[in-house]
């Protein structure tokens, strides 16, 4: 670690608390890596070494981007990744075929956390903290120790066995006031806001839904089950308990944290949702000259016989992302990335079309 | 009394024994309290019997769990054997779905457990004092599952072994262990 750059551990599980160790744990890292950069370059290039490296990538690349300085995460990234003449890489891990695909994950997590306020938890903080202390342990940085105690005490709040001994300020404007009000959740897969609905709903191993207040059977309310894709969903996710507000917003734990998993109702209104804040499937693509590929098996998508949808979504997304930027499909198949200039919706994708098994559930026949 | 994380449930050991019988066998217990994020709230029993059995069980639901978890009261149970050193030695096999309409106990990989730890499993283990190796490695007496994972710890700490009964039971049912077609 840079003394004068200490990292943050946090007291408690708020927006906050996660952004800031979040912010310190990627800086320091950036930091550590520049300056080591720095040290090797200078001695082996001059002082001027970036100066001259920005040089030779302008020369080539009238878009190239004007980075102002090495200690930039995302200049560290796109130079160590993008050009295999990189010096940095001979400074970087070898035959570590994880390292790269997980620098390039770590900055699209950086560019939505900083876009978007979805990722702001404990969960999504320590998926962040794995990949940083994975890149600071393969290329042995000083970072990599001083993680340890930071994710340590991650894991306590989101446990729920650490208390912070630092006082929170007691709220006590409340005098009993009327119930809460039913907050607009962002989408189907965002982590849930306010508080959560009083109807309570049981989805049993068979199938029927159980209202548990009411002791009846409900599963009607939901209309044909066959084309109810929100039914579809909460049985692919397994889920059994299910608490409804009075807008119809349908919130479950999903792997220990409450989201939001779709609308109630026979024809629930689809009202407009944020397509970054939705569930995501979990492999992750980019593009590479004119290939579009799955970015863990380094398999190509076959683009013979697309549909129309996906083809269009497809042609538009190689005009407006970054090669090698990461892309991610939703769970109703919006194909989003998190790149440097911001969020970017690229357009629908179908499952028929995609790459087999990617898809949790089929998109529905228009 | 400690309070210890895993992933998303927090156990509390009150470091005190107490006896206890259970189906016509006395014994001593220590009682741990468990709680997640999802709402499980139940009490976890190393049970130490007069006839020599070590058992790691939950023993009582403090509410209504969550249906998820609600065969744990029947099946989960960790039995620990006592090695030559008198160390003791526990198989570390997670609940996951096979041929029953619950989940129940199957081999696991390390990476399966980092998955659910959301940390490495290893160091985790090892910072708390447990030996972790293939059944085969760490009993000299092992007939079956040779090569699946366990732990051993001195009996002084064996308390500590409800932290690894609570990754492979309660976490492999809430992160669904098995059936990871998405990630989240």
């Amino acid at each position: 670690m840079i003394d004068s750059y200490p990292l943050h551990i946090p007291e408690d599980s708020t927006p906050g608390q996660c952004l800031a160790t979040f912010s310190t744990s990627i800086t320091a890292l950036a930091i550590e890596l520049g300056t080591f950069f720095n040290l090797q370059l200078s001695s082996k290039h001059g002082v001027h070494w970036f100066e001259d490296l920005k040089y030779q990538r302008k020369f080539h690349d009238s878009k190239y981007h004007q980075y102002k300085g090495f200690y930039d995460l995302s200049w560290i990234v796109n130079e160590a990744d993008l050009y295999t003449d990189s010096p940095l890489r001979a400074l970087l891990p070898k035959n570590e075929y994880q390292f790269y695909p997980a620098m390039r994950s770590l900055l699209s997590m950086r560019n939505q956390w900083y876009h978007d306020y979805n990722p702001h938890n404990m969960t999504e903080l320590r998926k962040a903290l794995n990949l940083v202390k994975y890149i600071s342990e393969k290329a042995s940085l000083a970072l990599s120790d001083d993680l340890v105690p930071i994710m340590k005490r991650v894991n306590e709040i989101i446990s729920g066995s650490y208390k912070s001994p630092v006082t929170q300020p007691v709220r006590v404007e409340k005098v009993e006031a009327e119930k809460p009000k039913p907050m607009r959740q962002a989408a189907v897969g965002a982590a849930w806001l306010g508080p959560i609905g009083e109807r309570k709903i049981q989805l049993t191993a068979s199938g029927s839904l159980i209202d548990l207040t009411r002791a009846e059977n409900v599963t009607s309310e939901l209309g044909d089950l066959e084309v109810n894709r929100y039914f579809k969903l909460w049985k692919k996710l397994g889920l059994d308990w299910l608490w409804v507000d009075q807008l119809g917003s349908v919130g479950a734990n999903v792997h220990g944290s409450m989201r939001m998993v779709g609308y109630w109702g026979e024809n629930p209104d689809d009202l407009e949702q944020d397509p970054f804040a939705k569930f995501l499937l979990s492999n992750t693509y980019a593009y590479a000259g004119d290939l579009f590929y799955e970015r863990e098996q380094n398999e190509s998508l076959d683009e013979h016989f697309l549909g129309q949808i996906t083809k269009s979504t497809l042609q538009r997304g190689k005009g407006i992302v970054q090669e090698g930027d990461v892309l991610r499909v939703t769970w109703d198949g919006d194909l989003i990335c998190f790149s440097d200039q911001g969020p970017l919706y690229i357009g629908e994708v179908e499952s028929e079309d995609w790459f087999s098994g990617h898809f949790l559930l089929p998109t529905p026949k228009a | 009394m400690s309070i210890f994380a895993v992933s998303n449930a927090s156990v509390t050991l009150p470091g005190e024994i107490q006896p206890f019988t259970s189906g016509g066998k006395s014994g001593s217990a220590e009682i741990c309290g468990i709680s997640t994020t999802d709402g499980l709230k139940a009490e976890v029993s190393i049970q130490t019997f007069d006839d020599g059995a070590i058992h790691v069980r939950l023993t009582n639901f403090l509410q209504t769990p969550p249906p998820l978890y609600a065969h744990l009261i029947r099946n989960g149970t960790m039995t620990v054997q006592v090695r030559d050193d008198g160390k003791w030695v526990a198989l570390l096999r997670a609940l996951r779905p096979g041929g029953k309409d619950h989940p129940t106990l199957n081999k696991v990989s390390i990476e399966e457990l980092d998955k659910l730890l959301g940390a490495n499993t290893k160091e985790w283990l090892i910072g708390e004092g447990f030996e972790l190796g293939t059944w085969a490695d760490l009993n000299s007496k092992a007939v079956k599952h040779k090569d699946s994972l366990a732990v051993a710890i001195e009996p002084s700490r064996g308390n500590l072994l409800v932290l690894p009964w609570a990754l492979t039971r309660v976490i492999a049912l809430m992160k669904k262990l098995g059936e990871e077609t998405y990630e989240f």
